[in-house]
């Protein structure tokens, strides 16, 4: 289990006249290879819950575990490890961009954890390849030459040449138009199921969440009001409808066929499942 | 590491200090600051001491909002006034083997500690009730007439209250940068110079990068608002000197007649 | 009405026009959408409309004032507001009144005026209780309303939304977007509307899908929406909905029209309840 949480509270701007409380008694567990998604409106607490994680912020009260280990005893070089490990994806990663060529921005972790050229090289093309971008085409184009979409791809890639065990994404698909979103979805969860990397995803929008994600929480003002597997989330249907989130129409209409009496499984939330089965019944039933 | 600086931040509330006209409250400040400068220790200290009092009270803040400001002070306090203590030569008060500290030097170090507090207490109470806002509509017309001299008073107020608009977003900018740049091995503070180097780079390239961005889109917003420099342009807010305002710069003028004449 | 003719637009330093040679005609209380994948041209398009930019070739006019004339600009950014897609890059003021104030004071007004202004701008986007607040420490969705508030104190005719709801969550997105309609119902103003997701451009009256520069479609909601793998063709996500009955239809024996936007049409289709 990389990460527990113990009742973890955070405020921010301590102290100050504005001081606002962000995190209230989080108390949850991830395991290893999951993917998670983790919703919640502007403003709930997501970014701080991320920056939990990685002890880039500091749980003021009660306590983060990292493989048994609570974070506020980490020495500033085990923090170090802690980070390449446990990977972070900035929200608008690509403004983060510095170098003029791919291949450097890229190179850039690699060669600051200490690797020779030789491994940073080879960390470059597998992360570019775990992308998507191919690395004779991509590798010395100029990085302000590149679509908003590639860009991200880029800075994704920076972060997967650490070879993160865990990543975690503020926002992923932010400002992408469909095409860019459905793109990084996807090899977000090409990473989680083929090379077994545990993913952690904030994001506002549902129906990205579900298309890809396995288990799904939703945090409102600081709390987790709900944390559920995807497949069961019909079963929060009264919840959902509480916290004024809609469901994509497919599970929408899934969920209204079952109350009209149609047995509809949905433990595979995918678009073309619930399709699939709806045919079925069409055609058994008329 | 960039949040613990608060010197400026407005702190609403109803009070008379509040309703004052900025330039009042500006050149009343001064008054003041110069009174503190000017008061000799001890007695003329404690009337002014008495009169910051009646300050707060006026304020309504409270003297926890003062602290975030000391704070950061407390350390170059500490350090001057063990510096006076031990060197300050006179009339010995007391000594500990080779140490000696003399009558003067307790008295230069509590004055300056109070003039200190005092100073830090002023200007603080001058950010807390005046919004930069008004503090920079009050510069502005105090520094109208400079004008004439061909000085862009109005061009350079408004690049001031701008700045002073954008700081807490830059801090929040560079800071979220070093956090991704942390999470990619990059620390400019830690390495050999040569490394630190590169990962300062890594650090300000984005950073003047996205500066320069928001520049860019505030002029554009601003050119959308209808805004051509201070020609033919008007105020919500005019200032007005009402009988308050000259209470309150009497008073101030008239503490400072009587540190400088008594 | 917002006149575009023939106009093309090059960035300097720009290797290809942003925009080429487009024609286009918007009416005042028209509220039409604006779609087309990242660097399309759409944010371009958008501030030739208010002389933000002005046209390489070709004229842009509102109400007649076309913008390459100077001592026309100014008429032209009152007519027409632009709000842009991240309320951090163009709030400006320290106090909420100070920055709705700041389009008003440009224009010359009277302090009383810019007050009486002020006021009722704040009250239309439901923020009267912020006047004394740092726009700064709102919430994203608020500091949204604030901006549209500044443009509202202008009194415009024509409100340019670029992206407007990019950093806000769906929650806000759905406030604003009501805000939006509701100025265009008591107000009379005209709104074009920037944006990604055709959930959102399907409120518009017309569609336009701009790519590569140039106009590419321009339809009622109910052709684009039908418009199918085309969409994808130009960087446009179908509707969810449509994607759904996409996928039923793409099994055998099955066809639902593909124009059904509310679910229950669609249920009531798939299950007649008896």
């Amino acid at each position: 289990m990389p990460f527990i949480l113990k009742d973890v509270s955070f405020t921010y701007q301590k102290g100050m006249a504005f001081a606002q409380k962000a995190l209230k008694g989080l108390d949850f567990t991830v395991e290893d290879g999951e993917m998670l998604g983790v919703m919640g409106a502007a403003g709930s607490g997501k970014s701080t819950f991320l920056q939990l994680l990685n002890a880039l912020l500091k749980a003021e009260q009660g306590y983060v575990f990292y493989e048994g280990q609570d974070l506020a005893q980490f020495s500033k070089k085990q923090l170090i490890g802690l980070r390449q490990e446990v990977g972070m994806v900035f929200q608008y990663p690509e403004q983060q961009i510095f170098a003029d060529l791919v291949y450097d921005e890229i190179a850039f972790g690699p060669r600051n954890i200490g690797l020779d050229s030789e491994d940073a090289d080879r960390r470059v093309r597998e992360s570019m390849q775990q992308v998507g971008l191919d690395f004779a085409e991509y590798s010395s184009r100029r990085t302000i030459a590149l679509s908003s979409g590639e860009k991200r791809r880029v800075a994704l890639a920076g972060i997967l040449a650490l070879k993160p065990r865990h990543l975690l994404l503020d926002e992923p698909t932010a400002g992408l138009d469909g095409e860019g979103r459905r793109v990084i979805l996807d090899y977000l969860q090409h990473i989680n199921r083929q090379e077994h990397i545990t993913v952690i995803m904030v994001a506002h929008h549902l129906g990205q969440l579900l298309s890809v994600c396995r288990r799904l929480m939703i945090i409102e003002k600081g709390r987790i009001v709900l944390d559920t597997s995807v497949s069961r989330i019909l079963d929060h249907y009264d919840r959902l409808q509480e916290l004024g989130i809609e469901l994509p129409p497919h599970l929408e209409a899934a969920y209204r066929l079952q109350r009209r009496g149609w047995k509809i499984d949905t433990a595979d939330v995918g678009v073309a499942a619930i399709a699939r089965q709806i045919a079925d019944k069409i055609r058994s039933g008329s | 590491m960039f949040r613990n600086i608060s010197l400026g931040q407005y702190l609403p509330a109803d009070s008379i200090l509040h309703h004052l006209d900025p330039r009042t409250k500006t050149v009343a400040g001064l008054f003041f600051i110069l009174a503190v400068f000017a008061a000799a220790f001890p007695l003329e200290l404690f009337f002014i001491y008495l009169a910051g009092g009646l300050l707060l009270y006026l304020s309504r803040l409270r003297m926890i909002d003062f602290w975030p400001v000391f704070k950061p002070f407390l350390i170059i306090i500490l350090i001057t006034v063990i510096f006076q203590l031990l060197f300050i030569p006179g009339t010995p008060l007391f000594s500990f083997s080779i140490l000696s500290i003399s009558y003067e030097a307790v008295e230069t170090a509590v004055t300056f500690t109070l003039r200190f507090v005092l100073l830090l207490f002023v200007v603080r109470l001058l950010t807390a009730t005046t919004t930069p806002v008004a503090l920079m509509d009050g510069l502005e017309q105090m520094l109208n007439p400079l004008r004439k001299l061909g000085l862009a008073v109005h061009e350079l107020i408004m690049i001031m209250t701008i700045s002073l608009r954008f700081i807490p977003m830059f801090i929040e900018e560079a800071e979220r940068i070093r956090k991704a740049q942390l999470c990619r091995g990059a620390d400019f503070r830690i390495g050999s110079l040569s490394s630190r180097l590169k990962n300062l780079f890594a650090w300000l390239l984005p950073l003047l990068r996205s500066s320069l961005q928001r520049a860019e889109d505030l002029s554009q917003a601003m050119e959308a608002r209808a805004y051509q420099g201070g020609e033919g342009r008007t105020r919500l807010n005019i200032l007005r000197l009402r009988g308050g305002d000259y209470a309150y710069l009497l008073s101030m003028a008239a503490l400072l007649a009587a540190v400088l004449l008594v | 009405m917002i006149r575009l003719s023939g106009v093309s637009y090059t960035y300097p330093h720009g290797e290809r026009p942003a925009i080429k040679n487009i024609s286009l005609g918007i009416n005042g209380n028209e509220f039409i959408a604006i779609m087309g994948r990242n660097g399309s041209g759409k944010s371009t398009l958008a501030r030739l409309l208010n002389g933000l930019l002005l046209p390489g070739q070709g004229d842009v006019s509102v109400d007649g004032l076309s913008s390459s004339r100077p001592e026309n600009l100014l008429p032209i950014r009152k007519k027409v507001g632009l709000l842009f897609p991240d309320p951090d890059s163009q709030l400006l003021a320290n106090l909420v009144e100070e920055e709705v104030a700041f389009g008003p004071e440009n224009l010359g007004l009277e302090p009383a005026e810019i007050r009486n202004r002020v006021d009722t701008a704040l009250k239309m986007v439901s923020m009267e209780d912020y006047i004394k607040y740092p726009p700064y420490l709102l919430s994203g969705g608020q500091k949204q309303r604030i901006c549209m508030a500044s443009l509202l104190a202008m009194q415009p005719d024509y409100l340019i939304l670029d992206e407007p709801f990019s950093m806000l969550d769906p929650r806000g997105r759905k406030d604003l977007l009501t805000l939006f309609k509701k100025m265009r119902e008591q107000q009379g103003i005209a709104l074009v509307l920037i944006t990604h997701s055709l959930e959102e451009a399907m409120q518009a009256e017309r569609i336009i899908i701009v790519d590569n520069g140039q106009i590419h479609t321009i339809g009622t909601p109910a052709d684009i929406m039908t418009m199918g793998a085309q969409l994808t063709q130009v960087g446009i996500e179908p509707l969810e909905i449509s994607n759904f009955i996409g996928e039923l239809n793409r099994n055998p024996g099955v066809k639902i029209p593909a124009d059904i936007t509310d679910i229950e049409s669609l249920v009531d289709i798939l299950c007649p309840s008896s």
